[in-house]
């Protein structure tokens, strides 16, 4: 049996639409398995985003569908097959109305992507204190935990809702197809390419 | 005190089959000429630092002893293999060839399933000269040694510095752009030289370590290439590499081959050959080496280097 590991959450609808598209069934999403066939000799494992590239580098999946952000922020030894055209988003430096970088004093960035906080805004000459988060950043201004969030923007609508304005896009993220070194040679059929 | 990492040791069946997949390794290595040796566990962290590449350097655990410099513990065996050879052999006349197996210790890939300690064996040939005089050698030694491990459905890959370190060299973007770049070949990423290029522009250079990507390890693939490796200065790489791709299949004919020249972790370490070696039954490599020619000149020795690395933990775990 194959496995693919899906990121929970806003990437797993669209994921499942692709899968289709390539010939696979679309598996029951009522059930709290977090196993479901796929048919062809398939299964998709639902896990965290950070979780998938971790699966896969380390052989538990064969082929992973995360987001750009995480593998940018991990670098995890994985392949990069292609990128899959959905889940589009946006990772964006958010402040609260009025923020403006004093000259010299480094910024405080509440993150869960402290090294593309510390990559993108260092290259824009920001000196940067990067505060790792795992949830919630855009509590962390109105908490004095930080000046700034960098964080992945949809709408933006979260950020209006808690005080923040998106001050500038850093980058443009969407869904990656990825693979580990052992599937990428000994898989056979390359239903992704194409 | 978690304990996270710690190694649990083998026990008695685990044991018995690590030595005995040792006994194969150093028994095939012995009759090829290359004579066993132990290297110490700990060596000047200054030695090391010469001698290991950058991003193993971040994962070297260190130890201050006596309060006076810092000691660096083998992360490595080549870079202790080669702190030992410098010190211990005034001049070289001939190849020298050792061989040796033991555990290394380095600090683990957060994401990664491995502790603090692996195992390895490996082999390493130095010559007086730089230059790729022993690399048909070695490519022989790196084949015969997976047919040792009887690895059922293995594969034995070859790639070449040669072939895409003159491209990296020559490509006219920012060398800011060229970390990004190493990363996105060693990643496949094809998402990810599409968006270097939108940044620093498309090039020939480029363009042609993308069609490296899409080889999926065929040789013909890339024999399609070859006018275009020549205007670049390439296609002598390209035909040695081939033909040390066909030496394999004409003298070890059950060995499925592939040609892969841009899954290369450390560019900055390898100087030409480098092989690798992938089984179905395990997610890393299983052995992977290649020439540093750099190496021995960083410790004040004029020689040449090639070796390769069976990680014969993994094996264990398959």
């Amino acid at each position: 049996m194959h496995r693919i590991a899906l990121t929970k959450g806003r990437l797993l609808e669209p994921a499942l639409a692709w899968l289709e598209v390539k010939g696979f069934e679309r598996p029951d999403l009522e059930s709290r398995a977090l196993s479901l066939p796929l048919g062809r000799g398939w299964e998709a494992v639902l896990l965290k985003g950070p979780d998938v590239p971790v699966f896969v580098q380390n052989g538990a999946a064969d082929l992973g569908i995360v987001g750009g952000d995480i593998l940018d922020e991990d670098a995890p030894d994985v392949y990069d097959l292609k990128a899959l055209g959905f889940g589009a988003c946006r990772l964006s430096l958010a402040a609260p109305e009025g923020w403006e970088p004093v000259a010299g004093s480094p910024i405080r960035v509440a993150t869960k992507y402290p090294h593309l906080s510390e990559r993108y805004l260092g290259a824009l000459g920001h000196m940067v204190r990067a505060i790792r988060v795992s949830s919630s950043a855009e509590l962390a201004p109105q908490l004095g935990l930080s000046e700034v969030i960098v964080d992945i923007v949809d709408s933006g609508r979260t950020l209006r809702e808690n005080g923040l304005r998106e001050v500038r896009v850093l980058c443009e993220v969407e869904a990656h197809l990825i693979a580990g070194r052992r599937s990428y040679r000994f898989l056979t059929e390359r239903w992704w390419e194409g | 005190m978690t304990g996270a990492g710690l190694s649990p040791g083998l026990w008695c069946g685990e044991a018995s089959r690590l030595r005995a997949v040792e006994r194969r390794l150093l028994g095939l290595w012995e009759s090829a000429g290359y004579a066993e040796v132990i290297p110490p566990l700990l060596m000047p962290e200054e030695a090391a630092e010469a001698a290991s590449p950058e991003a193993l350097l971040g994962r070297t655990l260190r130890l201050r002893p006596n309060g006076d410099g810092e000691l660096a513990l083998r992360a490595d065996f080549t870079a202790v293999v080669a702190w030992m050879a410098a010190r211990r052999t005034p001049a070289l006349e001939a190849p020298l060839r050792v061989c040796y197996a033991g555990a290394v210790t380095r600090k683990p890939a957060a994401d990664r399933n491995e502790g603090l300690e692996s195992l390895q064996a490996g082999c390493e040939r130095l010559s007086p000269e730089p230059g790729p005089e022993g690399d048909e050698e070695m490519v022989r030694l790196a084949a015969a040694s997976l047919q040792a491990l009887d690895l059922e459905g293995a594969v034995f890959e070859l790639g070449h510095w040669g072939l895409v370190g003159p491209l990296l060299d020559r490509i006219p973007w920012p060398a800011e752009a060229r970390q990004g770049l190493e990363r996105a070949l060693n990643r496949k990423s094809v998402p990810g030289l599409e968006a270097l290029a939108e940044r620093h522009g498309r090039c020939a250079e480029w363009k042609l370590l993308s069609e490296f990507l899409h080889l999926g390890g065929r040789p013909e693939a890339v024999d399609g290439l070859l006018p275009r490796l020549r205007e670049v200065g390439v296609a002598h790489t390209w035909e040695e590499l081939r033909g040390l791709g066909a030496l394999v299949g004409r003298e070890f004919p059950g060995l499925a081959v592939r040609l892969e020249p841009t899954d290369v972790r450390h560019w900055a370490y390898y100087s030409g050959l480098t092989v690798k070696a992938f089984s179905p039954r395990h997610p890393f490599a299983v052995l992977s080496g290649g020439r540093y020619d750099g190496l021995y000149p960083a410790l004040g020795r004029p020689w040449g280097a090639c070796g390769l690395a069976v990680y014969t933990g993994r094996l264990l775990e398959g």
